[in-house]
């Protein structure tokens, strides 16, 4: 299944990407990916995305892709359109419906994996809200490392202690922390940055190519 | 339960139901238009409003499909009759132009044509 | 329910970070329950229905945009039609659950009946959104799924808030600390 589950593996991309130039790089992926009229650049696109999904230490699977493509496939074929490639009974499969909904399942498995391949947790957002949602994202860290203490048979009270470990509230108890330490991330490496030009380049070039 | 829980649960059944009843219930086949050339049948919902270039030994027929309505645009036989065939909208209607090979016709809803039209 | 301002007060941001942690923390617990492709239990939604009681509406639409966001973060789905759906769902529940929460007394409605409510509205978003933007008119067939489903899921979401809200001492002392 696509999804990043906390994953321990190993994030390949972090040390070569500044997380706000891969978030730019991501968009810009994206915007080929919507925008390129072609389904076989679409493909072209959804593939380095689970490219770099997989560097990014995130699972992705062949059958998740055939599920989700397959799916937008099979609703699009509902709506007939264009040449009749064959009747089933006396329900027609047809040329436009079928092309539109593999179009349309590549852009959403390539969605996907691209946002997969570069959105990284440490990626740090503007302004107040910014250190707002570092501070969350530290209290997130701590909870999940956490959770091995939630006992089933006990779920309330284990909940209850470790809520009150990580945001103490009872008399007498530390002030509740309110400074995220994260250290600034490095910054992009020359590899990063000709992997970014490079990839880029493909996608454009291949979207104006195929037209 | 507090009364509102209540009013929610059976609010969020009827809404489940009455989807359910809205996706599964027979309904008449949407109307659709097929037109049939050398190269093949095609077929296009009524509602979607697009001109369709129908490919024959003569030419290119244009037929225009706007509002729920069809007619032939462009045809490239000599006599122009299918042209003055004029506008089609229901169900079993039709539009020809036999020197080029092309078929048009409505079907879907509550009637079927019987005309058979594969052969020219 | 504390009196409403336009801005929330810095003591309070704390606070909301961390039900905002807590939220993203359901989120992921989520994963541990096996539910039909494309279905989600809404586990996320439980700290903001517990913070209904106490956090002004300041408060809970920044606590909705950190869970919205932080969502689309810890998951990689930020660029993705999955954070569109998810964002659609969360704010047309949280605008029902806010709604009802705020129109109907406390003593006629339980966190069961918010939940249910909210359920609804984000489910039936969700599918629209579906249709028009990802699967096709066709996909709405799966409606009466996702809202079954959903109602289910609501009943259970407002049942564990319901146990929390009653049994939880840490929430309790929260709500006292806060109020005081």
């Amino acid at each position: 299944m696509a999804k990043a589950r906390n994953s321990k593996r190993l994030d390949r991309l972090d040390v070569l990407l500044h997380p706000t130039l891969r978030f730019l790089w991501g968009l810009v992926l994206l915007g080929v990916l919507v925008l390129a009229p072609r389904w076989e650049t679409r493909a072209a696109v959804m593939l380095l995305g689970g490219v770099l999904a997989t560097l990014s230490g995130k699972r992705i699977s062949f059958s998740y892709f055939l599920i989700l493509a397959g799916t937008v496939v099979v609703f699009h074929a509902l709506a007939p359109f264009g040449k009749v490639l064959f009747l089933l009974g006396s329900f027609p499969l047809t040329e436009g419906a079928l092309l539109g909904g593999w179009k349309n399942g590549l852009t959403m498995a390539g969605l996907v994996f691209v946002s997969l391949g570069t959105i990284s947790r440490q990626l740090r957002l503007p302004g107040r809200f910014g250190e707002l949602w570092a501070l969350t994202f530290s209290w997130y860290e701590q909870l999940m490392e956490s959770k091995g203490r939630v006992h089933p048979r006990a779920i309330l009270l284990s909940i209850d202690r470790i809520l009150e470990t990580h945001y103490p509230t009872l008399p007498g108890s530390p002030p509740v922390g309110t400074q995220e330490h994260r250290p600034p991330h490095a910054p992009t490496t020359a590899p990063g940055w000709f992997l970014v030009f490079l990839s880029t380049l493909a996608a454009v070039t291949l979207a104006v190519g195929l037209r | 339960m507090k009364p509102f829980d209540i009013v929610f649960l059976l609010l969020s059944l009827v809404l489940t139901a009455g989807s359910a009843w809205t996706v599964l219930a027979p309904t008449n086949a949407p109307l659709r238009l097929e037109v049939q050339t050398d190269a093949g049948l095609y077929t296009y919902p009524l509602d979607s409003d697009q001109d369709i270039s129908a490919t024959g030994p003569l030419g290119t027929t244009l037929v225009h499909m706007e509002g729920r309505s069809v007619h032939v645009g462009v045809s490239p036989c000599a006599n122009k009759v299918c042209l003055a065939m004029g506008t089609i909208r229901q169900s079993g209607q039709w539009l020809a132009c036999l020197p080029n090979h092309v078929f048009v016709r409505i079907t879907g809803g509550s009637t079927e044509a019987t005309i058979d039209a594969g052969v020219f | 329910m504390p009196a409403s301002s336009k801005k929330v007060a810095p003591a309070r941001l704390p606070l909301v970070a961390f039900f905002g942690a807590l939220s993203l923390f359901f989120a992921t617990l989520e994963y541990l329950f096996p539910t039909p492709p494309w279905f989600r239990l809404g586990l996320a939604n439980l700290p903001l229905l517990l913070a209904l009681d106490f956090f002004t509406l300041p408060e809970l639409l920044l606590l909705l945009l950190l869970k919205v966001v932080g969502q689309g973060i810890v998951n990689g789905t930020l660029a993705s039609q999955a954070f569109l759906l998810s964002s659609s769902g969360s704010l047309a529940s949280f605008v029902v659950m806010y709604a009802v929460f705020r129109l109907i007394p406390k003593g006629w409605v339980s966190l069961v009946g918010l939940s249910l409510a909210g359920s609804m509205a984000s489910n039936a978003v969700q599918v629209g959104l579906s249709m028009v933007l990802i699967f096709g008119p066709a996909s709405g067939i799966i409606a009466p799924w996702f809202l079954g489903l959903g109602t289910l899921s609501g009943l259970g979401i407002g049942w564990g808030a319901e146990i929390l809200k009653r049994h939880s001492r840490w929430l309790r002392r929260v709500k006292l600390g806060q109020s005081s």
